[in-house]
């Protein structure tokens, strides 16, 4: 397949490169750009470590096609800290033990992120349903629900 | 003053790190040269390899080599206490997952293009798919075990058959337990660097016991220990599984590093993970429980058959734990516990978190329940009249009068928190009356032996190493890995209540077998106790160098010389830590020590099963309640509620992570983790996570509950034990006595998963067919 010429906004930096446009998102961004924050837990949109945010809405990168990035704006857990919901959900994962071995945890705060964005106050039921593509093996969900559902009431404080 | 560091949920060390992406975990890693490797399976889970044809595959596109195991220059095989596993297959296949070859390419798509052009000719062998098979079948797996038996561990005390003889109730029967998946959310990564001037080899990636891993990677590729230097990476959940299966990965990369001289990166696929990564036994339990008719128990005799699959592994230590911590944290004067391990051409099963108990207390427990309805006594109200205090004999025949046996006020807090007796009643009395949705509770209890146990009896040691430097500040090098359960956290706690120094001052090395001595692997709920221990010894060690140094510069005897909260005390000196350490340097003195912890040596009786098979136990107690759905047999936890007595809580918010994880994991073992073995091809079905079904947030209840019951232990250094397994091995068992109380059957269910098909089957079955 022939490369393309690849523009889009990679945590609000523009970026530009050719790639195949049938190349995985997550290659994209695990390969050619070395962005390996994003990880990959299965490669068929099951357990939600790959997640990342396009135009807004969270998606496995795992099953995105390099060309639908086109023009989009991309957001990836390197971007996290510089945004203010990000920073909250990253210091709410840290206080409140949400995170052991961590592998899961990028794929949480990016699904978090999306969340908040749209609703920044939700409910516990609302923060369930919106991370019950995500899986964790280790934490048991409660302390991650409770990280989320804090950084909900810090970023309405703040 | 401060506060001791111990006991404070001081925050994960390596959090920060994993939230914002910049943790390096094995698939992360990007070298120049890099070679990615990609492994060619068995087509056959039985068959003699007669010829591998790698030539189609070596000339393609980017492929840099192929390799075979006709390549591997020393010992064929590899294992960490039997050597028996094929990293590349040599003679016969034994299992699906066994590889046959590896493809090494400059880019990942060009090793799997490369790789499917890779075959081979097989003579094939009759597939033994299941224990059965394997002990009437005269085809050895292994020819060193000609009846395919690899294990087998008896406990015996008293006389059970008589015992049973003199019971007024006894139940019977049979339960059974499934294959699980560690399903630790990073797949397999390992990374080996080859050094540019000698033959050494550098192992990164998921490795979670290091020392292991350089002994197989020395032994199989011909090079000294020394040169295989083992650092590993963050390492994305273990569960006890990254051990043998990150091993077969660093000895076929390690093979292709020193051929080519070039750092090869490989990183498995979910479903090779599965497919190729050792499992929980599946275990048959025979089961035979007497007591009298006010509920003493009597007698406990059962013979419990596990599923070893094509390798070895940890099969008979698997063995050990299940027939000595299989009868339960029970006062029983007559046990019979006959456990082996069988095996056959199924997926391997070796170490995973329990280690061959959270399947023999969901036996257990089980059985205990329909006991307790022969005698018309509630589930508690038959452990109470039976579980072990202070000054009991254990079920193996260890007089536990050495610390506090909390395992009584450990169910109490459970039970009390779920609400356990008035539910139990409540729910018996309201299933009566028809409903077609059902509500249950059930209650599971367990003591773990820490660490390996007698099994291991006089090598079970760790090794640390501390050192001050000038500035007063403490480097420590542990090969105890971090899994994420918190340990490089809890150990930094420790070593700074042993070093008398904040907790600022510790700066706790990345694991690296260069740095670190070697200490047995983090396993086994060892951690707390062993490394505790080494790290206590390493302690006073330092202190005796710095003592010394002190005595020579003030002139002044330091017998009563103190290490607290970063002042050093002695005869009519105060100093700062600080300035002690300055001080050593000073006077060209070395405040370095390696601290080392075995554990003693137990009075263990091998040929008759009877004795102290551990050191110390940690208590615990799973309480379950759930909802049952009679039409549809869908299951949904309403609750769960985990207590326990680990001793001390190093980090109370570490420990209750522990048991929140701990819960979710036995939830899924208990309902839906099946990985569709076929019982005549061997053949596993559910090889990702669409089909293998671990539990989600929505499944496990947010009303889940973790409780503290602690009493520091005194045969532990800093008064704490492990919780890494206790965390989930009563859960199993508690999920379905709850289900069985529902459907008012205790017994009911008797084999996991009891999943939608196996709970409506149940209760077909129960209602005649006739639902």
């Amino acid at each position: 397949m022939k490369n393309m010429l690849l523009r889009f906004t990679l945590n609000g930096k523009p970026m530009e490169g050719t790639t195949q446009p049938n190349k995985r998102m997550l290659d994209v961004l695990r390969g050619d750009l070395s962005l390996t924050g994003t990880k990959e837990g299965c490669a068929v949109g099951e357990c939600g470590a790959c997640t990342v945010i396009l135009n807004g809405e969270p998606v496995a990168s795992c099953l995105v096609a390099a060309g639908q990035m086109q023009g989009a704006e991309v957001l990836t857990i390197e971007g996290m800290s510089e945004t203010l919901i990000g920073s909250v959900l990253q210091d709410c994962f840290v206080e409140g033990d949400a995170v052991q071995c961590g592998f899961c945890t990028p794929g949480f705060i990016m699904t978090a992120y999306a969340l908040l964005l749209k609703n920044p106050h939700p409910t516990r039921e609302e923060i369930r349903e919106a991370v019950a593509g995500n899986i964790c093996r280790c934490t048991g969900y409660i302390p991650i629900v409770n990280a989320i559902e804090q950084a909900g009431i810090r970023i309405l404080e703040e | 003053m401060e506060t001791l560091p111990i006991g404070k949920p001081i925050e994960r060390i390596d959090a920060r790190a994993k939230v914002t992406g910049r943790a390096e975990y094995g698939a992360d890693i990007r070298l120049p040269g890099l070679l990615y490797c990609k492994g060619v399976y068995a087509a056959h889970p039985h068959a003699k390899l007669l010829k591998v044809y790698t030539e189609e595959a070596a000339k393609m596109s980017g492929v840099v080599c192929v390799v075979t195991g006709a390549d591997i220059p020393g010992e064929k095989m590899f294992g960490e206490l039997y050597v028996d596993q094929y990293a590349l297959v040599c003679d016969k296949t034994r299992f699906y997952g066994d590889v046959i070859a590896v493809v090494a390419a400059e880019t990942q798509e060009q090793a799997d293009a490369a790789a499917e052009l890779v075959h081979a000719d097989y003579e094939e062998l009759p597939i033994l798919a299941t224990p059965k098979m394997a002990l009437e079948s005269d085809i050895a797996i292994n020819a060193d075990y000609p009846d395919n038996i690899c294990g087998n561990v008896h406990v015996r005390k008293g006389n059970a058959a008589a015992g049973l003889q003199e019971a007024d109730v006894i139940v019977s029967g049979t339960y059974k337990t499934g294959f699980v998946e560690h399903a630790y959310i990073e797949p397999e990564s390992v990374t080996v660097i080859p050094d540019r001037i000698r033959r050494e080899l550098t192992v990164l990636g998921s490795a979670q016991a290091p020392y292991n891993l350089r002994l197989s990677v020395a032994r199989t590729l011909n090079i000294p220990v020394a040169q295989v230097i083992v650092k590993p990476s963050v390492i994305g959940g273990s569960f006890g599984g990254k051990i043998e299966s990150a091993e077969s990965l660093a000895v076929r990369a390690g093979l292709i590093a020193l051929k080519t001289g070039r750092p090869a990166q490989y990183t498995l696929t979910r479903e090779e993970s599965i497919r190729e990564s050792y499992k929980r036994h599946p275990i048959d339990f025979d089961i035979q429980l007497g007591a009298k008719q006010d509920g003493t128990l009597v007698a406990m005799k059962v013979e419990a058959i596990g599923d070893a699959g094509a390798y070895i592994n940890m099969s008979p230590p698997v063995m050990y734990k299940t027939a000595t911590l299989g009868p339960g944290p029970y006062r029983i004067e007559n046990v019979d516990y006959n456990a082996t391990s069988v095996m056959t051409n199924n997926v391997h099963t070796g170490s995973m978190r329990g280690f061959g108990t959270p399947q023999a207390i969901f036996a257990l427990e089980n059985a205990m329940d329909e006991l307790a309805a022969k005698l018309n006594l509630t589930p508690t109200e038959l452990r109470r009249k039976n579980l072990l205090q202070n000054g009991d004999v254990s079920p193996c025949g260890h007089l536990l009068d050495f610390h506090e046996v909390s395992i009584r006020s450990v169910m109490e807090k459970a039970a009390q928190e779920l609400g356990f007796d008035e539910k139990f009643a409540q729910y018996a009395q309201e299933n009566k009356d028809g409903r077609r949705i059902r509500r249950g509770v059930g209650i599971a209890v367990s003591m773990r032996g820490a660490s390996i146990g007698a099994d291991g009896n006089g090598f079970d040691v760790a090794r640390a190493f501390i050192e001050v430097l000038e500035d007063g500040s403490v480097n420590v090098d542990l090969g105890l890995t971090e899994l994420g359960q918190g340990l490089r956290t809890c150990q930094s706690q420790m070593v700074a209540e042993g070093m008398g120094v904040s907790f600022e001052r510790i700066s706790f090395g990345n694991t690296d077998t260069s740095r670190a001595p070697a200490t047995g692997a983090c396993i086994a709920s060892r951690s707390t106790l062993l490394g505790g221990g080494a790290l206590k010894d390493a302690s006073r060690k330092v202190h005796a160098i710095m003592a010394r140094v002190l005595e020579r510069k003030f002139n002044k005897p330091t017998d009563d010389i103190v290490f607290a909260e970063d002042r050093v005390r002695f005869a009519d000196v105060d100093i700062s830590f600080t300035e002690a350490a300055k001080i050593c340097y000073a006077l060209c003195e070395t405040p370095i020590a390696v601290g080392t912890y075995v554990v003693p040596k137990l009075n263990w009786n091998e040929h008759e099963g009877f004795g102290e098979p551990f050191y110390t136990y940690t208590y615990s107690c799973h309480a379950a309640e759930v909802s049952v759905d009679l039409d549809t047999g869908s299951v949904d936890v309403i609750r769960m509620v985990g207590c326990h007595d680990m001793g001390r809580a190093i980090n109370p918010v570490l420990v209750k992570g522990q048991i929140y994880g701990g819960l979710a994991m036995a939830q899924g073992m208990a309902l839906t983790e099946d990985l569709g073995h076929n019982a005549k091809t061997s053949a596993l079905k559910n090889l990702n996570f669409e089909d293998y079904l671990i539990p989600t947030v929505l499944d496990v209840p947010d009303e889940n509950v973790p409780l503290l019951d602690e009493h520091p232990d005194p045969r532990s250094a800093f008064g704490g034990r492990s919780l890494g397994e206790p965390a989930t091995e009563p859960g199993a068992g508690a999920l379905i006595c709850a289900i069985n109380h529902a459907l008012g059957h205790p017994g009911l269910i008797r084999e996991l998963p009891a999943d939608l098909d196996r709970v409506f089957a149940a209760v077909r079955a129960m209602e005649g067919g006739d639902a």
